[in-house]
């Protein structure tokens, strides 16, 4: 059981998180506990649905009880992260944030302040919403927009790229 | 997995940014999951958002949570297990049988290990029972009680959702809590009802025996005997109230009081502990007024008292209701 879900969980908790580290410490504490509880536990829905539930709880008191950390800046690799690692690595997260950057000004003005405000200025949806006066499906759709637009970019830009190179060679 | 284009950039936009609900995220797994193609396409996605890619190292993470469930070598193991009294007419359903087994489970001492909660439910019955420390607990149907802790903190806390009476066995040295949500009861006598149901807006305390402190965030209200208060969940307040409810016990004491009641109230009243058995056949009959005290009847016994009473008429039908008839009743 442990196998079946540890990963998912652990990638779970990190959206919420924004730290690997933080996550895997959640998801553990949360099969220790399960294996404390056995023999009163009563599960009304399914063991899968219990887990993620119990995953989405923890992650969200942690940030209620120490807030958002600060080195979630560790988590994505725009700026900062070009810094580290080996050569090819730094490279190619340069690369990525080129793309990231170019593909973003492209997007309709809208699109673009909701997906600014959400990846960079980590704001939660409701609190985008309420800043742009707009309704909290509006924020979904349009997150759902920039990140097509900014998947298919990335998709070119590494393409070429990865053409350019060969053709260096 | 009926997931169109629109939607999944939108459920991976979603959990990307962290704003996916349990179930959102379960869904998306399943379709990353799916496919390779699917799991490429949400792999390309987790990058173009930017989230770098990491390792979850799974067997440290297994080898952590072993470590701390294997009791260590040499502490000793202790086994209490807990009495229970129950009346063998309750033990009907194989549901409750079931959560019986649940309570009687063992509970391990491990030194200072903080002991796991333990939860005791009615379901579809009345259930009576008594607690590790001599506390006798009746609970209404559908009631659930989880003893935080074990019962071995230096408070006796329980949780209540549900409604429950208490006979409380006294102990100086831990008090009794309980926590209705949003509301705590704390038990200074012995004897007192609380009907703290989840999706209702107030806790009802009233006090048989004895003196019982309601504490919200805000103030404290002491009840002694025959008083009673409310706590109303959305406001916060909590209220003394001066109408005692009598029959507030009955559904475990099966003893009823009625002063001057109308005969639709005796028959809800009723109604609301054996079940729907009792009808009125003729609306009219609601209005009657009846004195009369029932002590632990058979249903039919009281259907009979109430029309011998008021000059009525009953019969029972084929679905086993009690059908009450007549034109007027003797006033």
């Amino acid at each position: 059981m442990f196998n079946a879900y540890a990963e998912s969980l652990v990638r779970y908790a990190e959206t919420i998180l924004k730290n690997t580290y933080e996550a895997e410490d959640i998801v553990q504490q949360l099969f220790v506990q399960l294996w404390d509880k056995r023999s009163t536990l009563v599960i009304t829905t399914s063991l899968k649905s219990y887990l993620y539930r119990a995953a989405h709880n923890s992650s969200l008191n942690k940030i209620k009880q120490h807030g958002v950390r600060d080195s979630y800046a560790e988590y994505y690799t725009y700026v900062g992260n070009a810094e580290t690692g080996s050569a090819a690595q730094r490279v190619e997260a340069k690369e990525v944030n080129t793309a990231i950057e170019t593909a973003i000004e492209e997007l309709p003005e809208q699109c673009r302040k909701v997906f600014r405000l959400s990846r960079f200025e980590q704001m939660k949806y409701q609190q985008i919403a309420d800043e742009l006066g707009i309704s909290v499906k509006t924020v979904e759709n349009q997150m759902g927009k920039a990140l097509k637009h900014m998947r298919l970019r990335l998709k070119d830009y590494m393409l070429l790229l990865m053409m350019y190179l060969m053709n260096q060679n | 997995m009926e997931l169109n284009n629109e939607h999944i950039n939108e459920l991976i936009a979603k959990y990307l940014a962290g704003e996916a609900t349990p179930d959102e995220a379960i869904m998306l797994d399943e379709w990353s999951n799916a496919s390779a193609g699917n799991l490429a396409y949400f792999n390309e996605s987790k990058k173009a958002f930017g989230i770098k890619d990491t390792k979850v190292d799974t067997v440290k993470m297994f080898s952590a949570v072993l470590a701390q469930i294997e009791p260590e070598a040499g502490k000793e193991v202790k086994i209490i297990p807990l009495k229970l009294f129950f009346t063998p007419l309750r033990i009907a359903a194989s549901l409750v049988v079931i959560s019986l087994i649940g309570i009687m489970a063992a509970i391990y001492v491990k030194g200072n290990k903080n002991l796991p909660d333990q939860q005791i439910a009615s379901l579809g019955e009345v259930k009576e029972t008594r607690l590790a420390d001599g506390t006798k607990v009746a609970l209404n149907k559908n009631t659930s009680l989880t003893l935080v802790g074990g019962f071995n903190g230096k408070e006796r806390k329980l949780k209540l959702q549900g409604e429950a009476f208490f006979e409380v066995a006294h102990n100086d040295n831990k008090p009794f809590v309980i926590d209705a949500g949003g509301v705590l009861i704390r038990d200074i006598g012995t004897a007192f009802n609380v009907k703290a149901n989840p999706g209702s807006d107030s806790v009802f305390v009233s006090v048989t025996e004895g003196i019982v402190d309601m504490s919200s965030e805000a103030n404290t209200l002491r009840l002694v005997q025959n008083e009673s208060a409310v706590f109303v969940r959305s406001t916060k307040q909590l209220i003394a109230l001066n109408l005692v409810e009598s029959n507030i016990n009955s559904y475990h004491t099966k003893m009823f009081s009625f002063k001057a009641k109308t005969l639709s109230e005796v028959i809800e009243t009723i109604n609301g502990v054996y079940g729907y058995l009792i009808k009125l056949e003729n609306k009219d009959l609601s209005n009657c007024r009846i004195t009369v005290d029932f002590n632990n009847e058979s249903p039919e016994t009281i259907v009979a008292i109430i029309t011998e009473t008021l000059g009525l008429t009953f019969h029972k039908t084929n679905e086993g209701i009690y059908l009450i008839e007549g034109s007027s009743c003797i006033q």
